[in-house]
C-alpha cells in the first residue's frame, strides 16, 4: 500500500469539496485517476483538474512524466488550477 | 521591490524603487486594475489567493527578464485577498537604459505572471454568481 496526500487550491478546492484527502494508489495518474472517481458527481471537478499542474512534494511534474511517475510512500500531491494573476 | 501581500499597492512606492539609477532612461510602468465587467458580465469584486510557491516563481520571472534585458531596476508586486473594483493588483516596474527594452521587459513580466505564477481569482458577479477565473477553460 502506498498511501499518498493529494491537496488542492483554489478551484479544485471547491470542487473538490476537501482541502485535501489521502489515497492508496502507486502513480500520479493513478491518483488522479481515483480523486476523478471520487468527485465524479461534481463534473466542474474533472473540467477543473483537465486544466490543472500538479506538484510532487513541491517539485513540478510535467504532463508527460505523470504516467510513469512512481509516488513514494507519504508523497504530496498538490493540485493547482489554471492560473489567473494580474 | 518583490513580493505578494494584503496590503494595498501604492504605484509611488513601486515607482520609487526603480527610479534612482543614473543610467536608467526610461522607466516602464504596468499597473493591473481590478475591472466591472468580464465578458459582459457586470463584476462586483475579487477575491485573490495564492500558493506558497508564489513569490520564487515571481523571482523566477523577474529573473528572466533580468537574463533578457539591460535592467538596471525591476519591481514586481502583486496583491492578494479581496478587491474592489479600481483597486490596484498587480504592479510592475522596470527601468532600462532606453525605453524600448523598458518596456519590452515590462511586457515580459506581467505576461509570464498571468502564464506562470500561482495566484488564482475569485470573480464575484453582481447576479450573485462567482466563478474562478480560467479554472475550467
Amino acid at each position: 500500500m502506498t498511501m499518498v496526500t493529494i491537496r488542492y487550491w483554489a478551484a479544485a478546492k471547491e470542487a473538490a469539496g476537501v482541502a485535501e484527502e489521502s489515497l492508496d494508489t502507486r502513480t500520479l495518474s493513478g491518483a488522479l485517476d481515483e480523486a476523478r472517481r471520487q468527485h465524479s458527481k461534481d463534473p466542474r471537478f474533472a473540467a477543473v483538474l483537465a486544466r490543472s499542474s500538479f506538484l510532487v512534494d513541491g517539485t513540478h511534474v510535467s504532463a508527460w512524466a505523470a504516467a510513469t511517475l512512481t509516488l513514494p510512500q507519504g508523497a504530496v500531491i498538490e493540485v493547482l488550477p489554471a492560473f489567473a494573476g494580474g | 521591490m518583490l513580493g505578494v501581500g494584503e496590503a494595498p499597492l501604492s504605484v509611488a512606492d513601486v515607482y520609487s524603487s526603480v527610479c534612482d539609477m543614473p543610467s536608467a532612461g526610461g522607466i516602464a510602468l504596468f499597473a493591473g486594475v481590478v475591472r466591472d465587467e468580464d465578458e459582459g458580465r457586470a463584476v462586483t469584486d475579487l477575491g485573490y489567493s495564492a500558493h506558497p510557491s508564489v513569490e520564487v516563481c515571481l523571482r523566477e520571472v523577474v529573473d528572466k527578464a533580468i537574463a533578457g534585458y539591460p535592467v538596471q531596476a525591476v519591481s514586481a508586486v502583486h496583491r492578494v485577498g479581496d478587491l474592489k473594483i479600481g483597486d490596484i493588483a498587480v504592479i510592475v516596474a522596470v527601468a532600462c537604459p532606453r525605453r524600448g527594452d523598458a518596456f519590452d521587459a515590462c511586457r515580459q513580466i506581467i505576461d509570464q505572471i498571468k502564464d506562470t505564477v500561482p495566484v488564482w481569482k475569485h470573480q464575484r458577479f453582481a447576479d450573485g454568481t462567482a466563478e474562478w477565473v480560467g479554472a475550467e477553460g
